[in-house]
């Protein structure tokens, strides 16, 4: 059921047509030249979505409806993904005039103009003969009257909301810069009942929360989810009886492998770049060290042996070198290490306490929980230099990176209840948000942009 | 009657006075006259932010264009081209412009203003469609009214700036100003966003025809990439080259002095 086509996928680049003119340069008197200063946190782009047209108004057998609520849907969906962003002042279908079919390909650039709308996002829906749905998108810059770009997608009736993903993460990559990530699943730890008896499970959902499901049932507490490189499986930590064990959950079997049980704690299982290594950490005799096994199963090899805790590797992106947390210093602070073990030197001195740190997907940047009073998440560069703080609340920690290295989700213990939630932010800090989950949950993992 | 006589005391006095006379013009005949000073040289100073390289004098004879069109009233609409001989192919309104001379309607129609004429015919291939939907037969323009003019000149004048031989140095910084801050509001309303594009700047040289509008945008040079903002690099060039071409026409540049505009170079940053 993982069925989807993509069909005319050309894009038409604004900025191709720069190439073709070339001001051939004249003897000029003197070059007037002046600064134009915009403001960062102008976000004045408003994007228009209405609902999508169709064909005919048939029956679906998707959860939406017809295809003329289905249009809507596709276009609510949408709508929700690019506000909760923070890049774009979205404007959604139910305020919104519906476009005839005709005017899908031909905008009323006029019309939209009078709106105040910079961008546009029509589409149309139809349902296919044998049940499944097409969804055509297409961007338009108003201001300019251009078609910025167009694709279109044909899905099983069951995914209907990854086409009107789809179209999201082609808008918000396109204009943006940043490689989609609306398409994609999150992985993490769905918590309930009483403080004294937690049930921890693993649930994943899709990455607006819908499509909820438990992976676990809450027998043995699960914890630190984390995708696979090829995002077909999740690496996690369990304890049944107080059994540590790390398993591998295939998603696309549904089935798990018990990579490695101890008698001792284990912690913080983390994969590497290429997937054939597996960090975790394990404390033996009051001493807590990184050891690195193969993910098919094998021998383990210990990278550190300083008295003291040393927990939570993170590969850079190049695979070379670990980022991890100790308290040999006497309180914990972030450390780097090359892939063998050797070269372990401290680049966090901040102040306070530093720990879990994450390395970002795209090499440039570390995230971690900055201990200092509060909890807050914060990032710095592999050299331990530029500290920025993305979080100020009371409790926010364990940041884990979206594929795009453009968010981090933490999770964030609100003061006197303890619950605990999903959040996400993006690098920038300015666009914080919490994931709708149906209970509490900690521990979130960002998954693939799915195929 | 005899004159008294001079008496002794007398003649000597007398003589001795024209002696001292005598001596005096002497001395003031042959003495060498004072070297003369130096004229004080006066300074004047004036305190001006105008720096004018080149005289901007008035020009005397010039015919200045109102700043304010003409009642329109109720002008007749627009003729169709009227060719007895040669039927021409559909007339197309976009080059109604070049179109041959019409010829004189009946009688009513009220003098066009001159700037519509001035408009170029042919349309930059990027620029924005036209926003203003043509003019409603009895309708008044607006538009037309505050066109670039001179207050109290004459409705047919040419001349849409206060005369002058060359531009001075603030009005070209007027002129700059008033392509800078049309680039801003689009600017502001595109977005980019991540960490460093702050220290991203983007210089786009374009040129602009005499009506201002744009002939050809160089591609932007970018500066200030980190690891960080790599990703934004496109997005904040695109948005670069849309402001300038949402901005644009740029009108109210005087075309008598286009050299003095008609390149222009932007420098883009978000802060």
């Amino acid at each position: 059921m993982k069925l989807i086509i993509p069909f005319v996928l050309a894009l038409t680049l604004s900025a191709s047509a720069l190439s073709a003119q070339t001001a051939t340069p004249t003897p000029v008197p003197a070059e007037v030249e002046e600064d134009v200063v915009g403001s960062l946190s102008a976000n004045d782009a408003k994007i228009a979505i209405p609902a999508f047209a169709t064909n005919a108004d048939v029956p679906t057998q998707t959860s939406a409806g017809s295809t003329s609520t289905l249009g809507f849907s596709v276009a609510n969906v949408i709508f929700g993904n690019l506000r909760s962003n923070g890049l774009f002042k979205p404007t959604g279908p139910s305020s919104l005039p519906r476009p005839a079919l005709a005017q899908v390909q031909s905008p009323d650039y006029g019309g939209w103009r009078g709106r105040g709308t910079d961008m546009l996002i029509q589409g149309y829906v139809r349902a296919e003969a044998n049940g499944n749905i097409t969804v055509g998108c297409y961007l338009y810059d108003v201001g300019l009257g251009e078609q910025v770009a167009k694709a279109g997608w044909t899905v099983p009736p069951g995914e209907w909301r990854r086409a009107a993903h789809k179209c999201a993460d082609m808008v918000y990559s396109k204009l943006s810069g940043e490689n989609p990530f609306f398409d994609s699943r999150i992985a993490y730890i769905a918590e309930t009942g009483p403080k004294n008896r937690r049930m921890k499970r693993l649930a994943i959902m899709d990455s607006d929360g819908a499509n909820h499901r438990y992976l676990t049932t809450g027998q043995s507490t699960a914890l630190t989810p984390r995708y696979s490189p090829d995002y077909k499986s999740i690496l996690y930590l369990s304890y049944y009886n107080g059994q540590p064990r790390i398993y591998i959950y295939d998603l696309a079997t549904d089935r798990q492998r018990l990579l490695l049980q101890s008698q001792h704690p284990l912690f913080a299982p983390r994969w590497s770049p290429d997937g054939r290594w597996i960090l975790y950490s394990m404390a033996t005799g009051g001493n807590t060290d990184i050891y690195k096994m193969p993910s098919a199963g094998g021998a383990a090899v210990k990278l550190t042996d300083a008295p003291g805790i040393d927990i939570g590797g993170s590969f850079s992106p190049d695979g070379q070198r670990i980022v991890f947390e100790s308290d040999r210093s006497g309180s914990q602070q972030v450390y780097v290490m090359n892939l063998d073990g050797s070269g372990q030197k401290r680049i966090s001195f901040f102040g306070g306490r530093a720990a879990t740190p994450e390395w970002s997907p795209r090499g440039d940047q570390i995230a971690f929980t900055h201990m200092a009073g509060n909890f807050r998440i914060a990032l710095m560069d592999p050299a331990g230099g530029n500290l920025r703080y993305l979080t100020d609340s009371w409790q926010d920690e364990a940041p884990t990176w979206a594929p795009n290295g453009r968010l981090i989700q933490f999770f964030r213990t609100t003061r006197g209840s303890g619950k605990a939630g999903v959040w996400q932010v993006d690098l920038t800090g300015k666009n914080e948000r919490k994931l709708e989950t149906p209970g509490d949950g900690s521990d979130p993992a960002w998954g693939p942009l799915r195929p | 009657m005899n004159a008294p006589a001079l008496n002794r005391e007398e003649g000597l006095g007398l003589a001795l006075a024209a002696l001292g006379h005598a001596a005096l013009v002497w001395v003031l005949v042959t003495a060498k006259p004072p070297e003369a000073l130096p004229p004080v040289e006066r300074v004047s100073v004036t305190l001006s932010e105008e720096v004018g390289a080149v005289s901007t004098s008035p020009k005397p004879q010039s015919d200045p264009l109102a700043d304010k069109g003409p009642e329109l009233g109720e002008p007749a609409p627009e003729p169709e081209p009227i060719v007895a001989v040669q039927p021409e192919p559909a007339p197309q309104p976009k080059t109604a412009a070049v179109s041959p001379p019409r010829p004189a309607p009946a009688a009513k129609t009220p003098p066009k203003p001159q700037q519509q004429a001035q408009k170029p015919p042919s349309k930059w291939p990027f620029a924005p469609p036209s926003k203003t939907p043509p003019a409603k037969p009895g309708a008044s323009s607006f538009d037309k009214a505050f066109g670039p003019g001179v207050p109290g000149g004459n409705p047919k004048g040419k001349d849409k700036t206060p005369p002058a031989a060359v531009a001075s140095a603030q009005q070209v910084a007027s002129w700059t100003s008033l392509i800078g801050s049309k680039v801003r509001s689009p600017w502001n309303s595109c977005p980019v966003s991540g960490l460093d594009v702050g220290k991203l700047k983007a210089v786009v040289r374009f040129t602009l025809d005499q009506s201002g509008r744009i002939l050809a945008i160089e591609e932007p040079v970018i500066t200030g990439m980190t690891d960080s903002n790599r990703a934004q690099v496109r997005p904040f060039r695109d948005c670069a080259v849309r402001a300038i071409k949402l901005a644009a026409p740029f009108s109210g540049l005087p075309p008598e002095f286009y050299d003095s505009w008609k390149q222009r170079k932007l420098n883009f940053t978000k802060q």
